[in-house]
């Protein structure tokens, strides 16, 4: 194998392995936060509410 | 029969306890990679003391080398100490981050090239190459699998991958300065969307089977990396946790130090090459950057001036100091600036970009 092969062959694996990572952190990260939020941040979302209300005003 | 090793002793040899005594020196006093340096120079004074034996076939340098660098677990073992102490959330809130953290592998190929015009073979201009990666037991795991049988290119690999990484914030600021301008300098990037749990645990599995089908080869430096971080982001396994990112991660530092050592003997390393390795290591750290910041710009470009292109130097993936730089130089043009973790983001990348390049040219030239 040639160097100039071995290097186009590097950098394209490499920008393709990381743009499909970059994708699938996208799609997973997407699907996680819509299908599989956990009670904990359920948690910290109503407790991040309530303390926006309570500073916002009223008592 | 008694000898005197004193009257033994090689210029060679006088020169290499010398450079022992400059990397402790620089460990030490100017807190130069410390936990790297001061071993690597002890195990230097160790390896170059005329007639220990400590270098021979059943000496112990030579057993911890043979046994555990040449092999590979060194490495590995601290991949997997890296990812306990590793926080992939700012690549998660904006995962576009990871192609910066790809752009600045360019350094490695650039240098790649610059060695085989400069009279390296392949395998070890691939080795060379990787210094550009900005991480150490990524450059020593190449290196032991593309030139295992030739000590001075894996002694002189390391060290100028550990010293560069220790002078990242000495190389890289003149050159994110050339690549940028002041106003895009001083861009403040918004706040990050906070991550769930769910997301963080579900990430190392998922890296670990994409990278393991596109590029087998890099799978035992990213599977001990994400090994390490899942260990983390449990939150059930602290014990694994705690052990692989602090004891565990020592014993192989201190191993990693005495085996690099046994490497740096005087007929080893006093050879034209290691100053060739040594010059080609800087040009591989400061075309990574330059990719990384030019890559930045295309971001910048693309984003109608929202993101600061500084942050693509930070996809070298020396952890944290090249994002602890992009802060840094943030600062010095708007005060109110801060642009670390934003930077964590492709400088995590990095690490795992870098891993993915050695992984290739391992796959393609063991």
């Amino acid at each position: 194998m040639s160097p100039v092969e071995v290097i186009l062959i590097g950098i394209s694996v490499v920008f393709i392995t990381l743009t499909i990572l970059t994708l699938s952190t996208y799609f997973f990260g997407w699907i996680v936060n819509k299908y599989f939020i956990d009670e904990e941040d359920d948690k910290e979302k109503i407790a991040a509410i309530v303390a926006a209300i309570q500073a916002g005003g009223g008592d | 029969m008694f000898e005197i090793g004193l009257f033994a002793m090689s210029w060679q040899q006088a020169a290499m306890i010398g450079i022992g005594l400059l990397l402790i020196y620089l460990g030490v006093s100017k807190n130069m990679e410390p936990l790297l340096l001061g071993p690597i120079g002890f195990a230097v004074i160790l390896a170059n003391m005329p007639l220990t034996g400590i270098t021979g076939e059943t000496g112990l340098l030579n057993i911890v080398y043979t046994e555990l660098i040449g092999t590979g677990i060194i490495p590995l073992i601290i991949f997997l100490g890296i990812g306990t102490m590793t926080d992939f959330s700012p690549l998660l809130a904006n995962p576009k981050t990871f192609l910066l953290g790809a752009a600045a592998q360019i350094g490695i190929f650039l240098a790649l090239g610059l060695a085989i015009i400069v009279g390296f073979d392949l395998n070890a201009a691939a080795s060379i190459g990787i210094i550009g990666g900005a991480d150490g037991p990524t450059a020593i795991y190449a290196a032991t699998q593309l030139v295992g049988e030739r000590p001075e290119i894996i002694a002189a690999v390391t060290v100028s991958a550990y010293s560069y990484m220790a002078l990242v914030p000495i190389i890289q600021p003149p050159i994110i300065k050339a690549l940028t301008t002041k106003d895009q300098r001083k861009i403040r990037m918004g706040k990050m969307r906070k991550v769930s749990r769910k997301e963080k645990i579900v990430f190392p599995i998922g890296v670990t089977i994409i990278v393991g089908l596109i590029v087998p080869s890099a799978l035992p430096l990213v599977g001990l990396l994400m090994l390490g971080n899942l260990f983390q982001v449990s939150g059930v396994m602290d014990r694994l946790s705690n052990t692989g990112g602090n004891a565990l991660m020592d014993i192989a530092t201190i191993m990693l130090g005495l085996g690099v050592g046994f490497l740096m003997t005087g007929d080893t390393f006093l050879v034209l090459e290691t100053l060739k390795i040594l010059l080609l290591g800087v040009f591989a750290f400061a075309t990574a950057t330059a990719g990384g910041t030019l890559f930045g710009q295309l971001y910048y470009k693309l984003s109608n001036g929202k993101i600061n292109p500084m942050i693509g130097a930070a996809g070298v993936s020396a952890v944290p100091m090249a994002s602890r730089v992009v802060q840094k130089m943030g600062q010095e043009e708007d005060a109110g600036s801060h642009l670390l973790m934003h930077a964590m983001g492709p400088n995590v990348a990095g690490v795992i970009g870098s891993a993915t390049a050695a992984g290739i040219l391992i796959g393609l030239l063991a």
